[in-house]
């Protein structure tokens, strides 16, 4: 139960025409103190595109993960040609639940779908795939974590769902975040739809998870409370028990997900919590594009 | 689709415009292009507006708060929720659970229902196009029917056992995740659009979360889930709106969605077809609604 931010800078980019719309709209714009905290007002010279191609280097390195994760074949193999950077890390899981292998398998076919919808909808635009640094990445969010060092998030089916926690709730609070910064109605609607799909993907990886046990629940009530502190600690993040009970569905008290500045989102994937970081974390080189800096 | 939304919507917005002009006293062959002021009416293009929008949305999520809040605990959504015009709800019955993480997951997603029904209705600016009144609602015969139609039997009901509610519940999540999908387009204010967002989100958690519950509970529930989602998609009109649980080979689906990894969408009258359990267009209740929903959009 955390009280929503207040974003000045935001009230003001849209105080006129909102005055004016919620007369016509009617929309209680006065509940903003109950509405969930609004993403950062869009920065000047970032567009559609522009955030389109952020998205896609997330899309590249959920893509990457889960691929890796069920086929032991990236990105390059599937597509049949290098789509850019090095991947490092990641190699075929062993499940020992079929069930389980087969909703990873789901998973990955959404992230290569994300991939070449969005590489499709750029066109020439599109960001190569930058450098990806599994074996970093994951080394830094354990380490930060307390988990047992030497974490491999390949080495089996636990291991990989609680690593599968640390991108999927980010995805979520990432495409809600830009939701309310697109111009394109499009574009929005592609965006709530694949917002949507990793909602879906988070839900059952947090309840694979829950259902794990003590130890497993443990991991990613580690990882929660990492991201939150990389993420300036708002307190958005959330485990998937508290207080002894289950707690499947991130949500603040009106039962609305997180939001997440792509700042934020950086501040996870770069493992940096300082702002104006460009590198670090599964990026070693950095983000394509023009969306690269917490 | 849209423009049969923008029809029937204008006939209900210019019904209802007719009724407050005159109501306030205007009479004469121009009152149908009267705007009252102050009502927070907005003619766009869209003429759905958000409020319109978010009010429809009200009416799944009392079905939904009523049936999780009911199952789990015997009651449904307080008196002082409900009102002013509230319709009766029949049916539900809190469900004996024989898994205490179970019974945590649906209490969970009760919670979420219960704090959607509180938010819209805290959020919804009030007009006389607006009806945030809980709806009259069915959680008995529906569930009977939407059995019938899925092969469940001739008296599925969901809150007999555990595994019968994870069914129930499954009748839901999916269906209020391409309501609000649908509705992105329809939205013009950015808050708006923030908050259905983080309520799409959450119905998405939700749904894979009964997903998976049932994919680890057995062949019975799993066909009984494929089923329930082929009855849906056999009311809804020829668009791609569902994916079963688990597909023809053997794969299961956690994100049921279309060949870009896009969850599926529907407008309010496919939603509409499939909480009135109605494949005909221009039904206007039936099944969990026996009076139909509130607000300016109610007919397939």
């Amino acid at each position: 139960m955390n009280a929503p931010e207040v974003q000045p800078n935001r009230r003001d980019l849209f105080a006129g025409s909102w005055s004016r719309a919620a007369a016509a709209t009617g929309v209680a714009v006065a509940a903003a103190a109950v509405l969930p905290s609004v993403a950062e007002a869009r920065p000047s010279g970032i567009n559609d595109q522009d955030i389109l191609n952020f998205a896609l280097n997330l899309e590249y390195l959920e893509g990457e993960f889960y691929l890796r994760g069920v086929t032991g074949q990236g990105l390059d193999q599937t597509f049949g040609r290098s789509l850019g950077g090095q991947v490092r890390g990641g190699h075929a899981v062993s499940f020992s639940n079929p069930i389980h292998r087969s909703f990873m398998d789901d998973v990955a076919r959404n992230e290569l779908a994300h991939v070449n919808f969005i590489r499709g909808a750029l066109g020439g635009n599109a960001v190569p795939r930058p450098t990806i640094d599994f074996n970093a990445g994951f080394a830094a969010v354990a380490q930060a974590a307390g988990l047992p060092s030497g974490f491999d998030p390949f080495a089996d089916e636990q291991s990989f769902f609680i690593a599968a926690f640390l991108f999927e709730d980010v995805g979520v609070t990432a495409y809600k975040g830009a939701a309310p910064l697109l111009r394109s109605r499009d574009i929005l609607q592609a965006a709530a739809g694949i917002e949507a799909v990793e909602a879906y993907h988070a839900g059952a990886i947090r309840t694979v998870i829950y259902k794990m046990g003590a130890g497993a629940r443990q991991a990613v009530a580690s990882i929660s409370r990492v991201r939150d502190t990389l993420s300036g600690g708002p307190g958005h993040d959330q485990p998937v028990e508290i207080e002894g009970r289950a707690n499947i569905v991130p949500a603040n008290e009106n039962g609305i997900a997180y939001s997440r500045t792509a700042q934020h989102v950086l501040n996870i994937v770069l493992a940096n919590g300082a702002s104006g970081v460009t590198q670090g974390g599964f990026f070693p080189d950095g983000l394509n594009g023009k969306i690269q800096s917490t | 689709m849209l423009s049969s939304i923008a029809l029937l919507s204008r006939r209900h917005l210019n019904r209802a415009l007719m009724a407050t002009a005159v109501a306030a006293g205007m009479t004469g062959a121009g009152c149908a292009h009267i705007v009252p002021q102050g009502l927070g009416l907005a003619l766009t293009p869209n003429p759905l507006t958000d409020p319109a929008v978010f009010n429809f949305a009200l009416n799944l999520e009392y079905l939904e708060a009523e049936y999780y809040l009911r199952g789990v605990t015997g009651q449904g959504v307080p008196d002082d929720e409900i009102g002013p015009r509230p319709g009766p709800v029949t049916g539900g019955r809190q469900v004996s659970f024989q898994t205490p993480y179970v019974r945590e997951f649906m209490a969970e997603i009760a919670n979420d229902e219960h704090n959607h029904v509180r938010f819209l209705r805290r959020t919804i600016k009030a007009s006389p196009l607006i009806d945030m009144s809980r709806p009259a609602i069915d959680l008995e015969g529906s569930f009977k029917a939407a059995g019938q139609a899925a092969g469940l039997g001739d008296n599925f009901d969901p809150f007999a056992d555990e595994n019968s509610f994870l069914l129930g519940a499954f009748l839901f999540e999916d269906v209020g995740v391409t309501a609000y999908n649908g509705a992105a387009k329809l939205i013009s204010g950015r808050d708006s659009l923030e908050a259905a967002a983080g309520i799409l989100a959450v119905e998405a958690y939700h749904g894979a979360l009964i997903r998976t519950q049932i994919a680890e509970s057995g062949e019975e529930l799993i066909h009984g889930a494929n089923a329930i989602s082929a009855a849906r998609a056999a009311l809804d009109g020829p668009t791609p709106t569902e994916q079963g649980l688990r597909v023809e080979d053997g794969r299961y689906i956690i994100a049921p969605s279309d060949a870009n990894g896009i969850a599926f969408k529907r407008t309010p009258q496919q939603v509409l077809n499939v909480v009135y359990l109605s494949a005909d267009q221009g039904v206007g209740h039936g099944g969990f609604f026996p009076k139909g929903v509130n607000g300016v959009v109610h007919h397939t």
